[in-house]
C-alpha cells in the first residue's frame, strides 16, 4: 500500500536528522506497529506518512505513485489521522465536531447534507459514544475526546488510518474496544498503522511491527518476530523480558 | 436509564434537525430585526430636536425626505456594512488563530490605517479621499508587512509566527504615529488625528458608502460561501490537512477576504474598537461554534449592534459622540456580563 525508499528527513538544517535512510512497506490490510522509546521519529513517520512533511531525501510511494502527485481531496479520503491529542479551542458539539471528517467528500462551497450526519454518527457509534452526539466536546473526559477524534477520522471512510498513540488516554475498557474496532476496520481491508509504546497493544492486534530508534529502523517484520526479549531490550536500554501467558506476550521490566 | 442512552440514530439526526431549524429561524428572526432597526434608524435623529418622523411628515415635508435620503441612508447603510465587516472579520480571526481575544485590526491592520491617515493628516492635508486611501493603503500594507514577516520567521508554527508578525508590524506602525502625533500641529492636526482614531459615521455620505460597498460584499460573500470549511482552520494545521484542507491557501484566502472590508471600512469610519471582538463571542454564545451558524449570525448582529450604537452616537446629545466611544462602552459592559456568566464558551488551551 505504501512503500518508502530511502527516506530521511531534518526539521532544520542545524539539527541532525529526525529518520535515516529509512525504508519498508506498509502492507495493505494489515495493522503496523511502530514502537520505539521518545524521540525515535515515530510521529515524524507518520506525518511523512500523511504528506504533512516531505523527505528530505528518498521518496515515499502510495499505491505506486508519489504520495505528492495525490491531491489534498483526494488524499483526505485516503487517509485519517488520528494524533495523540488535540486542543479544541471553541466549544463544538461531538457530531458537529465528527462531522468535520466529512470535508474531502464536499465540494469547496457545500455544506453537509444527511448523508453525512449518518456517516458521522455510524462512525460515533463505532467508537461507542453515539450517546453524546449532541453533547458537547468540553464535557468529555480525555479518554472520550480521544474516541471522537477515531471518530472524526472514521467519518472519512479511509483507506489507511494513522493513529499517534491512540491508547494513550484511554482505560481498559476503552482500550480493549479500541483494539477490537481496530480489527473489524483491518477485517473491513482499512490498512492501520499505529506508534504505540506499549508492546502488549501490538502484540494483541499488529501484523507487523516496526521498532525505531534514534530515527533509524532496527527491525521491520511480523510481531512474533519483532517482540522478542532480546529486541525490545536493546530497543529501549533496559532489561526487558518477553513471556508468553495463555498465547499472549507479556513484557515484563 | 438516561434518557440521552435511548436516543436511536434517526431521533439524534431528528435532534440535530431541531438545533438546525432553530438556528435558522433565530437568523431569520435576526435579519428581520436588523431591517426593522435599518427603518427606524433612518426616521429617529435630531430634526431639530430629538423626533420619530412618520408617515405624513415624510410625504409632505420636503427637507425630511431630503434628510433621510441623502444623510440617514448612506449613514444607516455604511453603519450596518460597518458592523458586518468587523464582526465576520472577527469571527474569522478568532477561528483561524483559535484564539477568541482576537479581533480584525490584527496583523498590523488597524494600526496600519491608523498610521496611514495620520501621516496624510500631517504631511498631506486633510482632504477626506485622501485620509481614507492612505488609511486603506496602509492597512493592507500592514497586512502584507505581517504575512511576509510571517512567511520569514525561522521558528514556530504558521499561527505563532502570524500573530508575532503582527504585534511587531503593529508595534511599528504605532510608534510611527506616536512620532507623527509629536509632530503635528496641536491646535489643527492633532485633534483631527484623535478624532479619526475615536472613529464614528459623522461625514458618512453617499459616495463614500458606495465606495466602501463592493469590498463588502465580495470580503463578506466569500466569507459566508466559505462558512461550513472556516471550521476545520481552528484545529491544529496537521489535523486540518490531514481532512484534505489546503491549510496555508484557505487561511490566507480569508484572511485576505476578512481584512479587505476591514480595511475599507476603517478607512471611512476610523477605528471602531470592540464590535469585532466581541460580536463573535455573542454570536457563538447563542449559535454554537460551528461556523455554519455562528458566521452569519456575527454577520447579522454586527450590524445590528453598530447601527444602534450610531443610533445613540447620534441622538444622546446634542453634539455627536463619537461611534467608537459608544461601542467601546457597550462592548466593554457586555465583555464583562459575559466573563461573569458560566459557560463563556471558550477554552482556554495549549498554543499551537
Amino acid at each position: 500500500m505504501m512503500r518508502f525508499e530511502g527516506v530521511s528527513y531534518r526539521y532544520q538544517r542545524s539539527l541532525p536528522l529526525a529518520l535515516q535512510e529509512i525504508s519498508l512497506d506498509i502492507m495493505k490490510g494489515g495493522i503496523t506497529a511502530v514502537l520505539g522509546p521518545n524521540g525515535a521519529g515515530k510521529s515524524t513517520l507518520l506525518f511523512l506518512a500523511l504528506a504533512w512533511l516531505q523527505p528530505s531525501c528518498g521518496s515515499i510511494l502510495l499505491d505506486r505513485r508519489s504520495l505528492g502527485s495525490h491531491s489534498r481531496r483526494e488524499m483526505g479520503r485516503l487517509m485519517g489521522l488520528v494524533p495523540q491529542r488535540e486542543h479544541i479551542p471553541f466549544e463544538y458539539s461531538v457530531l458537529e465536531y465528527v462531522l468535520l471528517g466529512r470535508l474531502p467528500y464536499l465540494a469547496p462551497l457545500e455544506q453537509p447534507g444527511e448523508n453525512d450526519y449518518a456517516v458521522s454518527l455510524t462512525a460515533l457509534e463505532q467508537v461507542g459514544l453515539r450517546r453524546f452526539a449532541n453533547r458537547s466536546v468540553f464535557t468529555l473526559s480525555g479518554g472520550e475526546r480521544q474516541l471522537v477524534l477515531i471518530a472524526r477520522s472514521l467519518a472519512q471512510q479511509p483507506r489507511l488510518l494513522l493513529l499517534d498513540e491512540p491508547t494513550s488516554h484511554l482505560d481498559l475498557h476503552n482500550k480493549s474496544r479500541l483494539m477490537v474496532l481496530l480489527k473489524q476496520l483491518q477485517a473491513q481491508g482499512v490498512t492501520i498503522v499505529m506508534t504505540t509504546h506499549e508492546p502488549e497493544v501490538a502484540s494483541a492486534i499488529a501484523s507487523a511491527v516496526v521498532l525505531m530508534n534514534g530515527g533509524r529502523v532496527l527491525f521491520c517484520g511480523p510481531t512474533e518476530d519483532a517482540l522478542t526479549t532480546q529486541h525490545l531490550s536493546l530497543l529501549y536500554s533496559a532489561p526487558i523480558e518477553v513471556v508468553t501467558v495463555k498465547g499472549r506476550r507479556i513484557v515484563l521490566w | 436509564m438516561n434518557r440521552e442512552a435511548v436516543l436511536t440514530r434517526d431521533a439524534q439526526i431528528a435532534a440535530q434537525d431541531v438545533w438546525d431549524t432553530r438556528r435558522r429561524r433565530i437568523l431569520i428572526v435576526l435579519l428581520i430585526g436588523l431591517a426593522a432597526m435599518f427603518v427606524f434608524s433612518l426616521l429617529i435623529g435630531r430634526y431639530p430636536t430629538l423626533r420619530v418622523l412618520v408617515g405624513g411628515q415624510i410625504f409632505s415635508d420636503e427637507l425630511s425626505q431630503r434628510l433621510i435620503l441623502n444623510l440617514r441612508l448612506p449613514r444607516a447603510l455604511a453603519a450596518v456594512l460597518l458592523g458586518m465587516s468587523l464582526a465576520a472579520a472577527g469571527m474569522v480571526f478568532q477561528t483561524i488563530f483559535a484564539n477568541p481575544l482576537v479581533e480584525p485590526g490584527f496583523l498590523g491592520v488597524s494600526q496600519g490605517a491608523a498610521f496611514g491617515a495620520a501621516l496624510c493628516i500631517v504631511y498631506f492635508g486633510s482632504a477626506a479621499w485622501l485620509v481614507q486611501g492612505a488609511a486603506a493603503l496602509f492597512a493592507v500594507v500592514g497586512l502584507a508587512a505581517s504575512y511576509l514577516l510571517a512567511r520569514n520567521i525561522r521558528y514556530g508554527g504558521w499561527v505563532l509566527r502570524l500573530v508575532m508578525a503582527g504585534i511587531a508590524v503593529s508595534a511599528l506602525f504605532f510608534a510611527g504615529l506616536g512620532i507623527l502625533k509629536y509632530v503635528a500641529d496641536p491646535l489643527r492636526q492633532l485633534p483631527e488625528i484623535t478624532f479619526w482614531m475615536l472613529g464614528g459615521l459623522a461625514g458618512i455620505t453617499w459616495p463614500r458608502t458606495l465606495a466602501i460597498l463592493p469590498a463588502v460584499v465580495l470580503g463578506s460573500g466569500f466569507m459566508l460561501a466559505m462558512r461550513w470549511r472556516l471550521n476545520p482552520l481552528c484545529l491544529p494545521a496537521e489535523t486540518a490537512f490531514s481532512l484534505g484542507v489546503a491549510v496555508r491557501r484557505e487561511r490566507l484566502l480569508l484572511l485576505v477576504a476578512a481584512v479587505v472590508p476591514t480595511a475599507a471600512v476603517i478607512s471611512v469610519a476610523g477605528m471602531v474598537g470592540w464590535v469585532g471582538l466581541i460580536v463573535p463571542h455573542i454570536a457563538r454564545r447563542v449559535f454554537g461554534a460551528d461556523t455554519r451558524y455562528s458566521l452569519p449570525a456575527a454577520l447579522l448582529m454586527g450590524g445590528l449592534f453598530t447601527l444602534f450604537c450610531d443610533d445613540l452616537a447620534r441622538i444622546l446629545l446634542s453634539g455627536e459622540i463619537p461611534l467608537g466611544i459608544i461601542t467601546s462602552l457597550l462592548g466593554a459592559i457586555v465583555f464583562l456580563i459575559l466573563m461573569v456568566q458560566k459557560g463563556i464558551g471558550v477554552q482556554r488551551g495549549e498554543t499551537k
